[in-house]
């Protein structure tokens, strides 16, 4: 992963966005000493580069634990790529990533428990994509630390010209 | 508002309005209470207090997210690891509070523990394994693959107990 350019502004406005993601411009503007401007034209800079994006986090049960399967993919080498391409795309699968060892592919999926065989049915889609040799999964029991305000962004977010007015 | 069942999933607690207003949110958190008012003809008033209803209940949480990159982490690795002679919640604990820790599970398994570590690059391999982690009482064997290429890594749903 090559090293964006973000300087020490840039930064902060990152660092008072992910402490309150809704305060307005205007705000962390003042914060700064800079101009509303300032952080619009930076916000949809760093927007465009993919390199944030503003979001909703929702839960998946109000009482049920919400766990994420690990599913290990051992593939034929030359279809690796395509094979974790594949994985990606699948909506139930929130992390694909290509490793080194036995296995190839980690794939992780979030699911809780009134999940009705969700799990069942992703992991046979991904068994029967051509070039999968074997795979393995584990479940999570309990989540001691997890981190959802770092990711690989995908999309770039467009940026609008509005925001958080409370 | 639908009621609250005991044994209800997370989307039995919204109704129609809540899911519209999470699903603005989700394409872009930065939209106002004015613009989500607009668009599905309520007052500002009105959804500024349905949004403080769902973050007090926990169902929604209005977040920035930030791409791997602008951390500079250039080496990302996952491990697998068992406890041994050790409460495997207990070294899982001690794993997790190592700030290079990105997270950390207890799992069914082949391993008892799975953590994704970000590393600024392989120079601080070497310190990562043999001082920070070997610190760590009852780590039996671990696992560790290398993250060659990551294609998706973006969750958008959270544990609800933190």
């Amino acid at each position: 992963m090559s090293r964006p350019q973000i300087d020490q502004i840039d930064r902060e406005i990152i660092g008072h966005l992910s402490k309150d993601a809704r305060i307005t411009n205007r705000a962390v503007a003042e914060i700064l000493g800079v101009t509303e401007g300032t952080i619009r034209a930076r916000l949809k800079r760093l927007m465009e580069a993919r390199l944030i994006r503003f979001t909703a986090l929702t839960n998946m049960s109000r009482l049920g634990a919400m766990r994420v399967l690990f599913i290990r993919i051992k593939a034929e080498l030359r279809k690796v790529r395509q094979v974790a391409d594949q994985i990606a795309r699948m909506d139930e699968i929130k992390c694909a990533i290509v490793i080194t060892g036995p296995h190839n592919i980690l794939a992780m999926g979030p699911f809780d428990d009134f999940d009705n065989g969700g799990v069942e049915a992703v992991t046979t889609r991904i068994g029967a994509l051509d070039g999968v040799v074997s795979w393995e999964t584990s479940i999570t029991l309990e989540a001691v630390k997890y981190n959802v305000l770092t990711a690989k962004i995908l999309n770039r977010q467009p940026a609008e010209d509005e925001e958080s007015d409370d | 508002m639908g009621t609250l069942r005991k044994n209800g999933s997370y989307f039995d607690n919204l109704d129609d309005l809540d899911r519209q207003i999470i699903a603005i949110f989700k394409a872009n958190g930065r939209a106002s209470n004015q613009k989500i008012a607009q668009r599905l003809g309520l007052s500002a008033a009105a959804v500024g207090a349905r949004v403080r209803r769902l973050e007090n209940d926990r169902l929604l949480k209005v977040v920035l997210v930030t791409d791997f990159s602008v951390e500079g982490c250039e080496l990302l690795l996952s491990l697998g690891i068992n406890a041994l002679n050790r409460d495997p919640r207990i070294v899982a604990r001690e794993i997790a509070e190592l700030p290079q820790i990105f997270s950390c599970s207890l799992m069914s398994g082949r391993y008892n523990i799975e953590a994704l570590v970000a590393l600024a690059d392989v120079d601080s391999l070497k310190d990562f394994i043999e001082r920070d982690l070997a610190s760590i009482d009852g780590i039996g064997d671990v696992r560790v693959e290398i993250v060659v290429d990551m294609l998706k890594y973006e969750f958008d749903v959270v544990p609800f107990t933190r």
